[in-house]
């Protein structure tokens, strides 16, 4: 494209003529929200789309902290999902900022894209840059397609439920004896059966969990307990692996609220993740253990690891590395929303040909 | 107690099959079948099963609400009742045993171990009344 011409046939602006468009007024009158904060997430800019958007006064923000800042807005409940994010938003390592969708009614329901990434320039001091895009089409597609997922899903549970019953019926001799080969193959099939159960539910949740359907029954109970159930629930798997489970709690733990059901799901997702991709005769290590008033769960195998390009991702729906063994590939995404849930925070950390490393950790409860 | 007669509510025409073959095949039981709440009821009332096994969801009278009115009636109220329930309902479930249910199966349920596990129910019931 050839730059555009004035009248006088030379290019503009003309620095003698016309004053430079001023950056500030570029920011200002972008199409998205923009905030910079400071390496304590503490207000040092935010545009004017924002400020408009929110109907609030720049001196009232700048200086505070974004979830203090988040606060002043008038918004009875309607950004409680925006608040949420920019909690997880702010306790997250710098390495492992992601943009996440939320929705919000301002008054009308819209979906807002939330983006924050570390932010270096130069003379100034580093901190962090954050954008607020409409993502209302986005969200609503997402939308139709978390029910979609759940009606398919509930409509598939029923007929697999027949077919599992009718196959163990089967191979119980209900029939009489079978012969070898057809035990054989209903075994088979019974197998992917169970398989397709377990996908399924994976699905449920997942679609429930994202459509914010997902209840949680708190209680104060002891993540160990919840450690041992989910053990327990693995034992055949470690066996047929080869693999040993080493359990290690660090002191007295806290007592944290959550809901035990989920709170053993999360430990058995990641556990059965290190049992599957932990070499045979080696160890899967979980450590319990109380940090800064929460409790933290580490589960380590010494596997291949995860390259450093993919361990973003891990998180995410249907990423399977290579090497993958028969999952349904949610089961960290159903894992991290669920800790989510809680309050809590979880993360990876991976060696190359050392092992893998998941982390999370749920706040501890009240001692009231 | 010993079981001769079980009442099957489920409205999912293979589930009640292959229920019923289970309970007939390793329970050794009569099955009465009935396909949603208002007919439960009334089976209740006229077949005197010993124990009723209750899926929570089904049309026109859902389980919980079936299950309220089996335990409101006095003629009704002494025959066990046994949700079978999705994984998905369970926590409804551990609401609904408060309306009087003793217990709760999981589906999809093992036939094989089916009326195993129902005995086992009723077995820590007769313990607990003993």
């Amino acid at each position: 494209m050839s730059p555009p011409v004035s009248g006088r046939g030379e290019t503009f602006p003309n620095p003698s003529t016309d004053p430079p468009i001023r950056p500030e007024f570029v920011l200002d009158h972008a199409p998205n929200g923009i905030v910079i904060t400071d390496a304590e997430w503490r207000i040092r800019y935010v545009n004017r789309t924002l400020l408009h958007a929110i109907h609030c006064a720049a001196e009232d923000l700048l200086g505070e902290h974004l979830l203090v800042a988040i606060n002043k807005i008038p918004h009875h409940g309607a950004l409680d999902e925006l608040v949420h994010c920019l909690v997880r938003l702010t306790g997250s390592p710098p390495e492992q900022l992601a943009s996440r969708i939320v929705p919000v009614k301002l008054p009308e329901r819209k979906f807002l894209r939330v983006h924050a990434m570390p932010f270096c320039p130069p003379d100034s001091p580093s901190g962090y840059y954050l954008t607020f895009a409409d993502a209302t089409r986005e969200g609503e597609v997402d939308e139709m397609k978390s029910d979609f997922i759940s009606v398919a899903s509930h409509e598939m549970r029923t007929p697999m439920t027949s077919i599992k019953g009718s196959i163990e019926l089967l191979l119980g001799g209900y029939a009489g004896e079978l012969p070898p080969e057809s035990a054989e193959l209903l075994g088979i099939c019974l197998t992917a059966v169970d398989r397709l159960i377990r996908l399924i539910n994976d699905l449920l949740d997942i679609s429930k969990i994202e459509s914010g359907k997902m209840e949680l029954h708190l209680a104060r109970l002891n993540v160990t307990d919840c450690v041992r159930k989910s053990m327990r629930s693995l034992r055949s798997l470690a066996e047929v692996n080869n693999v040993s489970i080493d359990v290690e709690q660090d002191g007295p733990l806290p007592e944290v609220m959550a809901d035990r059901d989920r709170l053993e799901q999360v430990i058995t997702n990641l556990l059965s993740n290190a049992l599957k991709y932990s070499p045979p005769e080696k160890a899967v290590r979980i450590h319990v253990s109380a940090v800064d008033n929460s409790v933290r769960v580490v589960v380590s195998d010494e596997g291949l690891g995860i390259p450093p390009d993919q361990l973003s991702k891990v998180f995410d729906r249907f990423q399977q590395l290579s090497g993958a063994k028969k999952g349904s590939g949610l089961g960290l995404t159903i894992a991290r929303a669920l800790v989510e849930q809680h309050q809590g925070r979880i993360w990876v950390e991976s060696e190359l040909g050392r092992g893998t490393s998941f982390y999370f950790a749920i706040p501890a409860a009240s001692s009231d | 107690m010993e079981i001769r007669k079980v009442l099957l509510a489920e409205d999912e025409e293979d589930i009640r099959k292959v229920a019923q073959i289970s309970l007939q095949f390793r329970g050794g039981w009569e099955v009465v079948l009935a396909t949603n709440g208002e007919e439960c009821l009334a089976k209740a009332a006229s077949d005197h099963p010993d124990v009723i096994l209750l899926d929570c969801m089904m049309p026109k009278l859902d389980g919980y609400e079936t299950c309220r009115r089996l335990k409101l009636d006095p003629s009704l109220r002494h025959i066990p009742v046994i949700f079978l329930t999705a994984k998905a309902q369970e926590v409804e479930v551990k609401k609904g045993l408060s309306l009087g249910a003793v217990g709760y199966l999981i589906k999809p349920f093992n036939p094989m171990s089916l009326a195993a596990e129902i005995s086992q129910i009723l077995e820590g019931q007769d313990e607990q009344t003993e």
